[in-house]
């Protein structure tokens, strides 16, 4: 049987240590892809829920920069579906135990924790410089402030929020559909906290947004451009309701 | 004269019979608030104000906002 080596002899440019790593996943997208997303550069806004999940799929699949954002501290009430952290984390700054956890899962990956509440500012300098931005938030102002900088700077941006046994998905991409403002336009802004939601929800929601992150960064597949996925764990059933583009460029307050 | 209504989260269809309807009375009619709930008529996004014709079709979904 050929080793590792001899099989990925084409992988020059990675190690043999990462090849190894990666061999399941090379095996469907190729050296050249896991090259692709080493040499990528993500940020996520928001280590909840969501963002555990998608942060941990993320460094374990080898995205080259990740930034991560969030001003909060592991409580008792998140260890029920936030599953970077244990109890001897509470207490602590969500973003540095994250950090601490995923360096062990992957040191290759370079890791930016920012614990820091989300604005323009704050944004400002890092979005430009990434190449998707992972919407994991909880609330509909910092949403709406992620839209607006990634619009912005002409970035992807990946969508999901989640509630009970329900959640959606979206790819929100300046020319190719509405933002996320437009999209949503009916949706009011309301406060964070107190949301009612089952363990696995923002798990299986945020292992799709990282799906779409990997469609974009490689090239790939259809990413959720004018379509929202909505998943029901009830049925279970999952929705994919096709939206007309509507160019609000011209129109909408960004 | 009808307006049909699909609602995802529920998998429901529902008919109603009108000549038009604005889509804050279309919530209204089913229990259904304004801020949680993206309406498309013909697959585009409308808003509370919005009349719905008969023939029309619409889709309801539930947006949510936790993470």
């Amino acid at each position: 049987m050929a080793s590792f080596e001899e099989t990925f002899e084409a992988c020059r440019e990675l190690s043999s240590e990462e090849c190894e790593r990666y061999s399941r996943q090379i095996l469907v997208i190729g050296c050249e892809g896991q090259l692709k997303l080493r040499e990528s550069s993500v940020l996520v806004a928001g280590v909840g829920g969501l963002g555990s999940a998608v942060l941990y799929y993320l460094v374990a699949a080898g995205i080259g920069k990740i930034v991560f954002i969030d001003d909060g501290l592991v409580e008792l009430s998140n260890l029920q579906r936030q599953v970077l952290f244990t109890i001897e984390d509470i207490g602590k700054p969500k973003v540095l135990v994250a950090e601490s956890k995923l360096k062990a899962l992957n040191p290759h990956v370079k890791l930016i924790p920012l614990q820091a509440t989300i604005t323009e500012d704050l944004l400002e300098k890092y979005i430009r410089d990434v190449d998707v931005v992972v919407d994991a938030l909880d609330n509909w102002e910092a949403r709406f402030i992620i839209d607006k900088v990634a619009w912005r700077y002409w970035k992807p941006l990946v969508h999901a929020g989640v509630g009970e046994y329900y959640g959606q998905l979206t790819v929100i991409k300046r020319g190719v559909t509405p933002c996320l403002r437009c999209l949503f336009r009916g949706i009011k802004s309301s406060g964070r906290g107190g949301v009612r939601v089952l363990a696995t929800t923002p798990g299986i929601l945020g292992l799709l947004e990282v799906n779409e992150v990997f469609k974009i960064l490689l090239g790939t597949g259809e990413p959720l451009y004018n379509k929202v996925l909505v998943f029901n764990g009830r049925k279970p059933s999952i929705d994919i309701v096709e939206i007309k583009f509507s160019d609000c460029s011209e129109i909408c307050e960004y | 004269m009808v307006v049909r209504v699909r609602i995802l989260e529920s998998n429901e269809y529902i008919e109603l019979e009108v000549k038009e309807i604005s889509v804050r009375e279309i919530l209204s009619k089913l229990g259904l608030t304004l801020s949680e709930h993206i309406v498309l008529k013909n697959g585009e996004v409308i808003t509370e104000d919005d009349v719905v014709e008969d023939g029309s079709e619409v889709v309801i979904f539930t947006v949510k906002s936790g993470g």
